[in-house]
């Protein structure tokens, strides 16, 4: 199928959008893909790596020896399929196998900016958030999420600590 | 109250609206693409539970669509007003949005991201819309655990926007340098330095109306306000060539003369389509900012533009219209509102 933006070339990414009250799908191909913005990991990693699915889809691997992410039972393969990551956690469970992919994406470079739980803007903290915190802290345990319990706990703490 | 695109700015003449955006998500909660249904009813749960906490500010009086309960046209709707993706369009399962009264706040809940915090303004007002997305962030940041990386930043879906995940975008209205053939050279340039323009209304080559949606490219290695203040030097050249170029276009018998009858087809038309509306817009537009065309404000065409988008039209009307009911009523939205 040759993109719909330029004619030219073979579409490799499908984009939706909505035109005239509908919504659409459009097929780009890579260079008007890249031109208008609409970035894709799979995409990314395929031009990259010359299409070489089987790389990443060796034959015959055992299921069982096949590394799932903790959080959201992604494994790698699903990642490369979907070009989308399945959770933070992934980031951390697959961290050797997704580095290359993100030295392509942004070069050596690390995050420069606004840093979660630190808030940029000085504000006073009402009373009613904390207890909104603790309130979501007891279900996350009642929940058994113990990771999002650990990060509210540390927030809390470091809340209460700010406050004093 | 007045919606924020019904509001006058600086620069409206080139740059009709600037909006920001932060791609958020929760730790411990699959991305949207891995969600189960209860992850998308408890994440909208949670983000409905931290927003009413703020019963005395602005953030408590938000409205909470549902978009599973809404009709399609609704949905499509507030995708045409950029509230939600086209994406969030056609599985709005455990979906959702949070929108202030004069729509310049929002939060798209469980699209590409758990959160999607938005924030807009009309005109090119990159401070004053960063601060209020960063204000709404900071409130959401105490009260909800952002998924967060020391190296990588905010952790995404997709991991193109790992860093700040912030995507700030300027609506441009490039009518003259669309006619001297020079935005596929400038959207081929900008793509070398961090920054991506597309048509607003369309993929094609030569976008509909000549209006264009300029945004940063790169969200790791740069601090917010250091792309902020890329987008803002690159969009400040960009409107300061158009500017020239308009004056040397509107000057021309020609030019004018198109001017005047697309004014003149727009304020007596009885059908006219989204597309060909555009079209004579967009020359009228020009009238009017070369001040050929007096009495007229800017924001008043461009929320005539926003309103008569097929979806947010028949959402409007209430009714389900055909396609030349639909003409029709825009036609007389546009007339009365010209005349």
């Amino acid at each position: 199928m040759l993109c719909e933006s330029c004619g030219k070339n073979t579409a490799v990414i499908r984009v939706k959008a909505i035109v005239n009250g509908e919504p659409v799908e459009y097929a780009l191909c890579s260079e008007c893909a890249h031109d208008l913005g609409y970035a894709n990991l799979l995409f990314d990693m395929l031009t990259g790596y010359d299409g070489t699915l089987n790389d990443f889809f060796p034959d015959g691997e055992d299921a069982a020896e096949v590394k799932h992410c903790p959080c959201c039972g992604a494994s790698f393969q699903d990642i490369l399929r979907s070009g989308k990551i399945g959770c933070a956690e992934c980031y951390h469970t697959f961290a050797d196998q997704l580095a290359p992919f993100l030295r392509k994406i942004h070069g050596s470079v690390s995050h420069r900016g606004k840093t979660a739980g630190g808030g940029d803007l000085p504000q006073v903290l009402p009373k009613a958030q904390l207890s909104v915190m603790h309130q979501q802290l007891r279900e996350a345990i009642q929940s058994e999420n113990f990771e999002q319990a650990a990060a509210l706990r540390d927030k809390i703490h470091e809340m209460e600590e700010d406050g004093q | 109250m007045n919606k924020w695109y019904q509001t006058t700015a600086d620069n409206a003449d080139v740059s009709a609206s600037t909006s920001i955006c932060f791609a958020r998500n929760l730790v411990g909660i699959p991305f949207p693409s891995r969600m189960s249904m209860a992850d998308r009813r408890s994440v909208l749960q949670k983000i409905q539970a931290v927003l009413s906490q703020d019963r005395n500010f602005r953030y408590g009086r938000f409205t909470q669509v549902d978009l599973e309960s809404i009709s399609k046209a609704q949905a499509i709707a507030l995708a045409e007003s950029e509230l939600i993706s086209a994406e969030m369009v056609t599985d709005t399962q455990g979906r959702g949005v949070f929108v202030s009264e004069d729509e310049s706040l929002s939060i798209a809940v469980n699209g590409e991201d758990h959160l999607l915090i938005q924030s807009k303004s009309a005109g090119m007002q990159l401070e004053k819309v960063f601060g209020a997305a960063d204000e709404l962030d900071t409130f959401l940041d105490r009260l909800l655990p952002f998924a967060f990386d020391a190296q990588l930043g905010y952790l995404t879906q997709n991991p193109f926007y790992l860093g700040t995940g912030m995507i700030a975008s300027l609506q441009l209205h490039l009518p003259a340098l669309t006619e001297l053939g020079s935005t596929g050279r400038i959207a081929h340039n900008l793509s070398r330095l961090g920054l991506t323009m597309r048509g607003t209304f369309g993929t094609e080559p030569n976008p509909k109306g000549a209006w264009f949606r300029l945004s940063n490219q790169v969200t790791m290695g740069l601090s917010e306000r250091e792309a902020l203040s890329n987008l803002s030097s690159m969009a400040g050249q960009i409107i300061s060539h158009e500017r020239e170029m308009r004056e040397t276009l509107t000057g021309r018998l020609s030019v004018q003369d198109t001017i005047f009858r697309d004014f003149g087809i727009l304020k007596n038309a009885r059908l006219i389509s989204f597309e060909e509306f555009l079209k004579r817009a967009s020359a009228v537009r020009l009238g009017i900012t070369a001040g050929l065309i007096k009495g007229i404000a800017v924001s008043k065409l461009d929320t005539m533009i926003y309103k008569a988008q097929p979806a947010t039209l028949i959402f409007d009307s209430g009714e389900a219209l055909t396609e030349e009911e639909c003409c029709k009523l825009r036609a007389r939205m546009v007339r009365e509102g010209l005349n």
